[in-house]
């Protein structure tokens, strides 16, 4: 599903260039839950925006379902990233000024999968199986942060993407919220067969994963 | 689902969402706009101050434009061409050649067209005849023939004329004379049509005589010899005077030793300088005002530019996002010009308008200020007027999307990750 090879990334800075991730290896088959850990700065963010097409890499691969996504051209990149991946960020990441299920379908009708009709009423069947039906018409600063997170879940899976990548999903959320929130990725991770990656401070949550990917220093350790 | 093939490229046929997503790309860029109201309102003021000096500027140059072809025309050529012996009454206005047995020959006009510093030049030939010609007893009647494709000095005093170019067998009237527009007047015997009377100029021949082609005149020509005897100006290519208009820089020292030097038998006669000089530097003038509408539009583009880039800096992480979900580099310079051009394009309208405003509240005093100088002041048709403010509308959108398109450029082509993270 998932190889990275050599993969590393170098940031020019006024102190000189700092390497944030150094050669890592990586394959993960497909309908996996993979966590990743490590200490703030460690490259996990970085890893994980050059496995989903957001970061260019300064050294090495990254194949999604047999793809090298950072041989594709800007425009077929972004085509692959809307119909192949879904990204849950560490922010609150709804378009402040869209309804609720005007983000949802924000990518449906951006990838041109389907007509409108059709995009809106996928939006509402995800917003409905993540318990946000009533709240569909609601602009963002409406409704709490957890929910805000599940919209955006809901926004992640409208076109069915091969890979999910949660980017800290629960960093500012409270505890409660958060158990339910990685109840429900890892439940859709399960129904869909959808592979499931996600970066976290939580060792507890991190558990649960079927693996766990330890990261230092921009190297993969375990 | 869709497919990917080993390039990444999309196999499914899939359905048209375009309205969805421009709609909803329209309404993100409209949104934005009303959530940064005073930026929105400083580049929106911007934009109108810009669009409403242009247009103000536009028409009041072409206003004024149009006020002087008609209002230094009528006060007269810059040049009068008269044969040498000529006796001359000087007035300020040098708008008909004088009624004398002298003449020249018109074979000359070529010439002296060609003399530099000579623009434009309007000859004519005037026969004055005590002769009952008008049917009227010893009236003292002044005809005079002009080329209406070159006449600058006649036509612009007309007052009052019939809804149709002037053609051969119509006679112009002057100003104090009593026939109507439109009624029959004998000339000589022969039938004209008075096709338009002109303005009281305190000039006598322009304010008595009558006035028609060389064509209507040569058709006179035979009865005239007969009743006037064979004088001088009845004579075939013959012509009283050329009027002359100086090309802009040319001075009238300059001219006149150039004409003389080529036409030794001539006599040249002068108009008022003060009103050479002041057409001339109106002329200038015109042009500094459109140097400076030029120089206007482009720092306000460039102003647009600095700030819609401060308007992306600030917005990066929502542009990383919607890369990040899969919108294109021309989605996302799409979204960013939608946004600069209906700011640039209203702002422009209303400039417009404000500009129209401004023009018709200071009407009166700059109507009477011309006027005051001898200009009477033509404003521009309201077809015309809607024109340029529909171009100015359109130069106000080419502001907004020549300003934005860098900024909106340079944002498209960076990573979205870097986007995200670099959040003000």
């Amino acid at each position: 599903m998932l190889a990275c090879t050599g993969l590393g990334k170098a940031y020019a800075t006024e102190r000189g260039e700092v390497e944030a991730v150094r050669g890592i290896d990586l394959e993960i088959a497909p309908g996996a839950y993979a966590a990743i850990v490590g200490r703030s700065g460690s490259g996990k963010s970085s890893l994980m925006a050059m496995i989903g097409g957001l970061s260019r890499p300064t050294q090495g691969k990254v194949h999604v379902e047999g793809t090298d996504i950072w041989a594709l051209s800007d425009s077929r990149l972004a085509a692959f990233r809307n119909h192949r991946i879904g990204f849950v960020f560490q922010f609150a990441s709804l378009l402040a000024s869209l309804r609720i299920i005007d983000n949802v379908a924000l990518p449906a009708l951006l990838g041109r999968r389907a007509d409108a009709a059709a995009a809106y009423g996928a939006a509402a069947v995800l917003l409905d199986r993540l318990g946000l039906a009533d709240f569909a018409d609601a602009y963002p600063p409406e409704i709490s942060a957890g929910e805000q997170r599940r919209a955006v879940i809901a926004r992640a899976l409208i076109n069915e993407p091969a890979l999910l990548l949660a980017d800290e999903p629960t960093s500012d959320l409270d505890e409660q919220t958060e158990i339910e929130l990685m109840d429900q990725l890892r439940a859709l991770n399960r129904e869909r067969g959808m592979t499931l990656i996600t970066v976290t401070h939580n060792l507890r949550l991190a558990e649960q994963a079927d693996r766990v990917l330890h990261i230092a220093d921009g190297r993969l350790i375990s | 689902m869709t497919d990917f093939d080993a390039t990444g490229e999309a196999r499914m046929a899939v359905a048209p969402a375009g309205a969805g997503i421009r709609f909803l790309l329209i309404n993100l860029a409209l949104q934005n706009l009303g959530r940064r109201k005073a930026r929105s309102l400083l580049l929106f003021a911007a934009v109108a101050i810009c669009a409403g000096s242009v247009f103000t500027g536009a028409v009041l140059m072409r206003s004024i434009e149009r006020s002087m072809d008609v209002g230094f025309t009528r006060l007269g050529a810059d040049m009068l061409v008269v044969p040498e012996g000529t006796l001359t009454n000087i007035t300020a206005a040098l708008l008909t050649a004088e009624p004398t047995d002298l003449t020249l020959d018109a074979g000359m006009l070529g010439r002296l067209s060609r003399i530099k510093g000579v623009g434009q030049i309007a000859p004519q030939l005037i026969f004055r005849t005590d002769a009952a010609a008008t049917g009227h007893q010893h009236e003292t009647v002044d005809l005079v023939a002009f080329d209406p494709a070159r006449d600058f000095t006649i036509q612009p005093w007309l007052a009052e004329r019939l809804d149709r170019p002037l053609r051969k067998n119509d006679v112009i009237i002057g100003g104090r004379r009593e026939e109507q527009v439109g009624a029959e007047l004998l000339v000589f015997g022969e039938s004209l049509t008075v096709y338009g009377k002109l303005g009281k100029t305190a000039v006598g021949t322009h304010e008595n005589g009558l006035f028609m082609t060389f064509e209507t005149l040569d058709g006179l020509r035979e009865v005239m010899l007969r009743i006037c005897g064979d004088k001088a100006p009845l004579q075939p290519d013959k012509l009283s005077g050329v009027l002359i208009d100086l090309a802009p820089g040319a001075t009238t020292q300059q001219v006149r030793f150039a004409i003389l030097a080529s036409f030794p038998d001539v006599k040249v006669v002068s108009g008022e300088s003060t009103l050479i000089s002041v057409r001339q530097g109106l002329a200038i003038l015109l042009d500094g005002v459109l140097a400076l509408m030029l120089i206007m539009f482009v720092s306000t583009a460039a102003m647009v530019s600095v700030l819609f880039s401060a308007i992306i800096t600030e917005r990066r992480r929502e542009l990383g996002l919607l890369k990040a979900i899969g919108a294109r580099r021309r989605q996302i310079i799409g979204m960013l010009l939608i946004e600069a051009v209906s700011t640039t394009a209203l702002g422009g309208g209303v400039g417009c308008l404000f500009g129209l405003l401004l023009m018709r509240f200071f009407e009166h005093s700059l109507v009477y200020y011309l006027e005051g100088i001898g200009i009477p002041f033509l404003w521009l048709g309201a077809g015309m007027t809607a024109l340029f403010a529909l171009l100015c509308v359109l130069l106000a959108s080419l502001i907004g999307a020549v300003g934005a398109f860098f900024p909106a450029w340079r944002a498209s082509r960076r990573d979205a990750y870097d986007l995200i993270r670099s959040e003000g």
